[in-house]
């Protein structure tokens, strides 16, 4: 079997990756490590550098500055040891769509190494884990979008590799399969698998992550686990604001009143953090109703990481 | 090396599966090896496959009748013509009209009197105007037959002249010369030289200009594999991205070799091609593919897409056909930027060591081989290089 040996430090150490693709600078310096047994959230919209990050440290792009280590083994292009420790799920469906869910899994474990035997139990296990067992000899062309993602996954588990890298797993899926991947994800953390896992999806990130890295435009904002990061921004509020019709300018005015941390305009209305969000409703509803907009709804959020990202970045999460 | 066979087996299967291989490498040139076959198979036949079917009706009795039927009967006999014989001449009219022959020879009653007397003959050709072919073969053999009538009448007036002949052997002496057998003939030229036969050129050419395709695989399955999101898992396992490159290489050169005899073997059962010694013709096809991989590597390398890379590599692969006189018949030259442009294409290499083993043995194949497999190496090199990017883009 084709997998190094358990290495007692950090299973991913990352200092100061930096990529540049022509003028764009995707990754600006980022730092960070996984422990053995840690699930570590990347958290950031779409574009924020995530995949670049996740595509260096699984050895698919050298960085232009910067070293990664998985289980103290130097990642680069050519290394292949320390990509044995390493089970990458990309964002996209990796499967192969003519071959069943058995076939793909045999052929990625025979790349890893695995000997036959071996590799036929553990295939076993694995569909056991993702739940495809009575449609292991279906070819993955047949199966729903949310039974690809599993297998997307299960691929990435067959080496019990000692860093599980998931990129963006659940994007697509339907609500029943992005529990189930959740669900294994879990399980995987519990049995002391170190994953790293990006995504978009505050609420994935606040359930699976022991600690999670605020990722915008290239750079790692902020870093922590969830209580450390809602605890950053003090007891500040979020003022969620629905409108319908024209606000220019409007966030302009919240933003220049006394107690408002940040305000986001985002498609169909506002994100304010706020000292006091009670306070700033009348206010807000004045200004807005002054512009000519009407008011669909308002709402006002206990800070969460959602607050802490429009904090920490001055936007809203899914923009 | 074992990563690399595993992702060629890998390819394999997958394509077995799709059935996508089967089209290009198989279904595509057979069904166009039987369209050629039905169009152009008796190109090589003996008798050059052409046989006109003409009508005869003699009505005259005498000599000259007689002797044009000896001359139709020789032609009949040569395989050029099929003769029908009527009795008289509005038989003969009436089959040409009902498209029963495509023309028909009348000779006249009287006919074989009037060359006698030195007055003027006729034999009359009718053809039918959607069979011109067949009527001017007709009237060319009508119109022969009569030169020689007149030259033997030319030949009796002479003798006569020299007081060698009376007037009344001049029609005799005319038909005796004109039955006489030709001083000179042409006959069918057997080929001396090494040149293929027309049915094995075509389909050499042919095989090799659908093998174009197969060869491109590896740089399709690449990029097919980065849009599905499969080659990023194959990179980040533990195998040198080399491999990832040679495992696809491997299966589609295997697809190619073996689309390529399996051609070859068809033609052979179906068209009579005949390919020279099996081993040199093997030997050949394996080397053709080497450099048909080689050229097609660049030609895709420089793709984003599987899409765009098919399109480039069908550009490249139609311009190799033509240069490679694939479709059409090229000028024979050595000289020119013609010459050289065919010189770098796989086709024309295989067909040179084709027809270099059809004339000699198997190891005359080896020139050509070793000028197709450094043409592998250096497109390949090249190739490599350029898919280096494409593997990490």
């Amino acid at each position: 079997m084709r997998a190094s040996t358990r290495y007692d430090g950090p299973v991913l150490e990352v200092r100061g990756i930096a990529k540049r693709f022509g003028p764009i600078r995707a990754v600006r310096g980022i730092d960070l490590h996984v422990e053995h047994g840690e699930t570590y959230g990347l958290l950031g919209p779409n574009g924020a550098g995530k995949s670049t990050s996740i595509s260096i440290i699984a050895g698919l792009l050298d960085p232009d500055a910067g070293t990664v280590e998985v289980a103290g083994e130097p990642m680069t292009t050519r290394s292949t040891s320390a990509r044995a420790a390493i089970g990458l799920v990309p964002q996209e469906i990796a499967v192969y769509p003519e071959l069943t869910a058995r076939e793909n899994l045999r052929f990625f474990g025979r790349l890893y190494e695995l000997a036959a035997k071996k590799l036929d139990r553990r295939i076993d296990e694995v569909l056991d884990v993702i739940g495809l067992r009575e449609r292991a000899d279906d070819r993955s062309s047949e199966f729903s979008g949310g039974m690809k993602r599993r297998l997307n996954i299960g691929i990435g588990l067959l080496h019990r590799p000692q860093l599980l890298v998931l990129d963006e797993p659940t994007v697509g899926v339907d609500p029943q399969s992005r529990n189930s991947i959740l669900d294994s994800v879990e399980q995987l953390s519990r049995e002391g698998m170190a994953v790293l896992y990006t995504t978009h999806y505050m609420e994935e990130a606040e359930r699976l992550c022991d600690r999670i890295g605020i990722i915008d435009q290239g750079e790692l904002k902020a870093e922590g686990t969830a209580r450390q990061l809602t605890a950053s921004i003090g007891e500040r509020e979020v003022l969620r604001i629905d409108v319908v019709g024209s606000v220019d300018g409007v966030a302009k005015q919240l933003g220049a009143t006394e107690g408002v941390a940040s305000v986001t305009a985002r498609e169909g209305g506002f994100d304010v953090l706020a000292d006091d969000a009670s306070a700033l409703v009348a206010h807000a509803v004045t200004l807005i109703t002054a512009a000519g907009a009407t008011i669909s709804s308002v709402e006002i959020a206990r800070p969460d990481l959602e607050a802490v990202f429009l904090h920490v970045t001055g936007k809203a999460l899914r923009d | 090396m074992r990563a690399a066979w595993l992702i060629a087996l890998n390819d394999l299967r997958q394509n077995v599966r799709s059935k996508s291989i089967f089209i290009i490498g198989f279904v595509a040139p057979l069904t166009l090896a039987f369209i050629l076959n039905l169009v152009f198979g008796d190109l090589d036949e003996p008798d050059g496959g052409l046989t006109f079917d003409v009508g005869l009706a003699i009505v005259d009795d005498g000599p000259t009748g007689q002797g044009f039927a000896s001359v139709v009967e020789e032609l009949s006999a040569g395989g050029l013509v099929e003769v029908t014989r009527f009795d008289d001449a509005d038989a003969a009219r009436a089959a040409v009209d009902d498209g029963e022959v495509s023309a028909s020879w009348i000779l006249p009653a009287g006919l074989s009197d009037a060359v006698q007397a030195g007055a003027a003959a006729e034999i009359t050709v009718v053809g039918d105007v959607d069979a011109q072919t067949t009527a001017s073969v007709a009237r060319a053999v009508a119109d022969g037959y009569a030169s020689s009538v007149a030259s033997g009448r030319l030949a009796g007036l002479v003798a006569f002249d020299a007081g060698v002949a009376g007037l009344e052997d001049i029609g005799a002496i005319a038909q005796e010369i004109s039955q006489a057998p030709p001083l000179a003939t042409l006959a069918p030229i057997e080929a001396e030289t090494d040149e293929l036969d027309s049915a094995t050129e075509m389909m050499a050419g042919m095989a090799v200009f659908f093998m174009l395709f197969t060869a491109g695989m590896p740089v399709l399955s690449t990029l097919g594999e980065r849009q599905q999101g499969t080659l990023s898992r194959l990179l980040a396992a533990p195998i040198p991205a080399a491999a990832v490159s040679a495992g696809k290489t491997i299966a589609g050169m295997i697809v190619s070799v073996i689309s390529l005899v399996a051609l070859m073997l068809a033609s052979t059962l179906i068209m009579d091609t005949e390919w020279g010694p099996p081993l040199g013709a093997l030997l050949l096809a394996v080397c053709a593919v080497v450099a048909a991989t080689g050229v097609m590597s660049i030609a895709g390398a420089t793709a984003r897409t599987a899409e765009q890379a098919g399109a480039a590599q069908s550009v490249v692969a139609v311009s190799i056909g033509f240069l490679g006189g694939t479709f059409v018949p090229l000028p024979s030259s050595d000289e020119g930027l013609l010459s050289v442009l065919e010189r770098l294409t796989p086709n024309q290499w295989f067909l040179q060591g084709l027809e270099a083993i059809t004339d000699g043995g198997a190891a005359d194949a080896i020139p050509a081989a070793i000028a197709l497999l450094v043409m592998g190496a250096v497109t390949g090199a090249v190739g490599l290089l350029l898919a280096r990017s494409v593997l990490r883009r």
